[in-house]
């Protein structure tokens, strides 16, 4: 198999974006440091860096199904390779950023910022090596979750025929800002109710411990895996969309 | 069959429409094909599928003895230049070179640069800054340097003036003659590659219409030409491919072995593309 060929092409396809983005959120850090001196502010609040690799993860996951694919199969890589190459170059990916957003938040705490504050609120309980490693289990799992999230998506719309990516493009967002409100809404309040108890025990559950966190993404990770695997075992190279 | 492509029972369907049915081919060791076919006869998907860029719906593709679609080492013998650029536009050429050669390890970086230099192919610029001619060099010199066991060109010449597209069949035979290799020419420009190729393979909607050595195709028929009542009172009866009028002379493309031929009357091998016309017109 030819899976370290395909890692490397995705790692070349990835740097500049990840020089890009880890200068952006260090012109981030030295604003709020220079806000801090200039303003006198005791506390000044840099958060989301974990939130924002996952956000990375998931784009660079929708853009590498076509690209990906279609480099890999014109290029004598089999759709296994293409995807088994994917999956572990994500979670390296997401084992790295996780690596660099620590030093990052450690780097920032030493600076006088708040970096942890997202962690804080999430899991206030948590203090010592034991759950700091919970943290970035969970952060890990996290990004590798999102960037199969992403390649789903980006291996849907790759596979949808034009009229499907019309049809998708509009009535996905129409349902998730007027659909579902309009449904909760319309719902008997039982119903509701039922459904807000399941998801507030759901998040009670997943925040008592950042590995209940890890293991709902792991879940996450292995379903859109399977997914992700049937839209590309018999993908074929589409120049255009 | 231990080397070579075997394609067996193909067929690709696309919705309702059926591109290839039970399609059976060889492709053996070592020699040059041109497939030829009238557009959408089912070229490109033949190529497409024996390059594992699409699945069949039926049917297999075995490569040197062993599953040709979906594997690694199969694959790895096979270079299918296609139509479209697969890489992203901000790519360079150098950096497409450096991907075939991770890709395919026995590619040719020095006769890459060199067949470069050649063409006045500029290895910095991006692909997207290309024309359409420069485009097609670029990818016509990966598939040369390639050293892929089983090469396909589909269209190669695409946006090619006169001068490249002699350039190219010149560097290709040369490629063949210091490192055989099976060779796939899909064109249009079938009076190009005639005196190119050794078998033909001629496709007609999504059906294998004639695989045949070169030579043997061309004694199909033969070319009659003289003053042009003479011309006629031979062809009477007999089975006309084409004809041609020019002033008082006539030349005319018949089926068959020539019998009787009056002395005033000149005989030639037959013409490629008018046989492929007649046979994909039928």
């Amino acid at each position: 198999m030819k899976i370290g060929r395909m890692f490397r092409w995705y790692w070349q396809n990835t740097y500049w974006g990840l020089v890009g983005f880890y200068g952006a959120i260090l012109i981030l850090m030295l604003l709020g440091f220079s806000i801090m001196i200039a303003s006198g502010t005791e506390e000044i609040s840099v958060n989301g860096l974990s939130f924002s690799s996952e956000i990375m993860l998931l784009v660079l996951g929708i853009i590498f199904f076509p690209s990906g694919t279609r480099f890999g199969l014109s290029h004598g890589v089999s759709r296994k390779t293409v995807f088994c190459g994917l999956v572990v170059f994500l979670l390296a990916l997401s084992v790295g950023m996780t690596a660099v957003n620590q030093l990052s938040q450690w780097g920032g705490q030493q600076m006088g910022l708040n970096t942890y504050g997202t962690e804080r609120m999430l899991y206030p309980s948590i203090k010592g090596l034991d759950g700091r490693f919970g943290i970035i289990v969970s952060q890990i799992a996290g990004g590798w979750a999102l960037g199969m999230l992403g390649y789903f998506i980006g291996g849907a719309y790759y596979r949808m025929n034009k009229i499907c990516k019309i049809v998708v493009s509009i009535t996905v967002p129409a349902l998730l800002f007027f659909g579902l409100p309009l449904l909760l809404v319309a719902a008997p309040a039982g119903v509701v109710g039922a459904l807000g108890n399941w998801f507030f025990s759901a998040v009670e559950w997943v925040v008592r411990s950042p590995y209940h966190l890890a293991l709902l993404w792991l879940g996450g990770t292995v379903l859109l895996g399977i997914f992700s695997w049937l839209l590309i075992r018999r993908a074929p190279v589409k120049i255009a969309g | 069959m231990d080397q070579g492509i075997e394609v067996k029972g193909l067929t690709v369907r696309f919705g309702n429409v059926t591109a290839l049915e039970q399609v059976n081919l060889t492709l053996g060791e070592n020699r040059i094909y041109g497939l030829l076919g009238r557009n959408g006869a089912g070229k490109s998907t033949l190529l497409n599928v024996i390059g594992n860029r699409l699945y069949p719906s039926e049917g297999e593709v075995i490569i040197d003895g062993e599953m040709g679609t979906d594997n690694d080492r199969a694959q790895g013998k096979v270079y299918y230049m296609g139509e479209k650029n697969i890489y992203p536009e901000g790519t360079t050429v150098k950096q497409m070179f450096r991907w075939s050669k991770d890709f395919y390890p026995d590619f040719d970086m020095e006769y890459a640069t060199v067949l470069a230099g050649r063409f006045g192919l500029n290895l910095k610029k991006k692909l997207k800054g290309l024309s359409t001619g420069y485009l097609t060099i670029a990818k016509l010199i990966v598939a040369l340097a390639s050293n892929a066991p089983y090469t396909f060109f589909d269209e190669p010449v695409l946006g090619l003036d006169a001068n490249h597209r002699e350039m190219f069949y010149r560097e290709m035979i040369h490629c063949y003659s210091e490192r055989p290799r099976t060779i796939v020419i899909s064109t249009h420009l079938i009076e190009e590659i005639a005196d190119i190729i050794e078998q033909v393979v001629m496709i007609k909607e999504g059906k294998i219409l004639l695989d045949r050595p070169v030579e043997e195709v061309k004694q199909m028929g033969y070319q009659v030409s003289g003053k042009a009542s003479e011309v006629d009172d031979y062809c009477a009866g007999k089975k006309i491919l084409s004809e041609d009028l020019l002033g008082g002379l006539k030349s005319a493309c018949l089926l068959g072995r020539p019998e009787n031929v009056p002395e005033s009357l000149e005989i030639t091998p037959l013409d490629l593309q008018k046989l492929f016309v007649q046979l994909t017109n039928a």
